[in-house]
């Protein structure tokens, strides 16, 4: 196999990930990729592609605030959309967490 | 890898993209830098740990260039998508070339067979204006051969439109930003 199976499970829920941590508030690039770095492992790079993606379908937004000292930061907003996207994401991984849960049982 | 030379070679990547869009990407990175800069960590670590620059940048053009084509299936944007996938890190150029030899020397000689066709039916259809003799018959057998070909020539345009989508679901499934050079 190519790739481990935890990679390809971190990709498949990176987005809800993303939606979750925005539905917290905003954040800007380095914030989101630091905290999926140390919370599930991610790779840094993985989430500016991401996050385009993302803006291109219209889940979030972004706008640009003044730092002290330095260019303005681009911080990311979750839209209406986003929002949606985010509950239907959340539902559908709660069902697929409880049926492998389910068939995994308890024996290991 | 410095920040200098992560920075060129995610521009060569990008190369081909709309000034503004590549000036969009590398700000991002830029500031991604910075920050981490500013949190006590060096440049060759965060640089390790963004991937391969050059690989980033090839898998984020392809990405512009289909949607591009998947917003306006236009020729223009199929060719700029397909050159940009086919570019990929993902597809192995030197076993893909002999592939794409081969299909435009059966474009190549679809068309002229297709061309020629064609201009003999029209060559047939235009008998019925000097309307001498019997036109009925070749008038028809002309009007059914430019039919014929206009048919074929959309069963093709299908195809190459269905090839692209599946090359395009192909690349997507193995764009690499997910696993950057510090991952095992």
């Amino acid at each position: 196999m190519a790739e481990s199976i935890q990679t390809q499970l971190r990709k498949g829920v990176l987005e809800l990930c993303v939606l979750t941590l925005l539905s917290r508030g905003d954040a800007y690039g380095y914030e989101i990729a630091s905290k999926l770095m140390t919370d599930v492992g991610m790779g840094e790079g993985t989430i500016y592609p991401l996050m385009r993606r993302m803006q291109e379908d219209g889940m979030v937004s972004t706008y640009l605030m003044e730092t002290s000292g330095g260019p303005p930061r681009k911080y990311y907003r979750l839209t209406a959309a986003g929002r949606t996207t985010l509950k239907a994401q959340r539902g559908e991984w709660k069902n697929f967490q409880t049926a492998v849960e389910k068939l995994l049982g308890d024996d290991a | 890898m410095t920040r200098a030379l992560f920075m060129g070679r995610l521009r060569q990547g990008l190369k081909g993209l709309a000034a503004a869009e590549i000036d969009d990407i590398v700000t991002d990175y830029e500031a991604h830098f910075s920050d981490a800069l500013a949190a006590g960590r060096s440049e060759i670590d965060v640089a390790a740990s963004l991937g391969d620059p050059f690989q980033l940048g090839t898998e984020l053009r392809a990405e512009s260039k289909l949607q591009r084509w998947e917003e306006r299936r236009s020729p223009h944007n199929f060719f700029r998508a397909g050159a940009a996938v086919i570019g990929l890190q993902a597809f192995n150029v030197l076993i893909l070339l002999p592939v794409i030899a081969a299909l435009l020397f059966c474009a190549a000689i679809t068309i002229y067979v297709l061309y020629t066709v064609a201009s003999t039916g029209l060559h047939l259809v235009a008998g019925v204006m000097s309307g001498n003799g019997n036109v009925l018959v070749p008038a028809l057998v002309g009007l059914g051969m430019i039919c014929g070909v206009v048919c074929i020539g959309s069963v093709i345009a299908l195809l190459l439109d269905s090839g692209l989508r599946l090359l395009a679901r192909y690349a997507r499934l193995n764009y690499r930003l997910l696993k950057p050079e510090s991952e095992e």
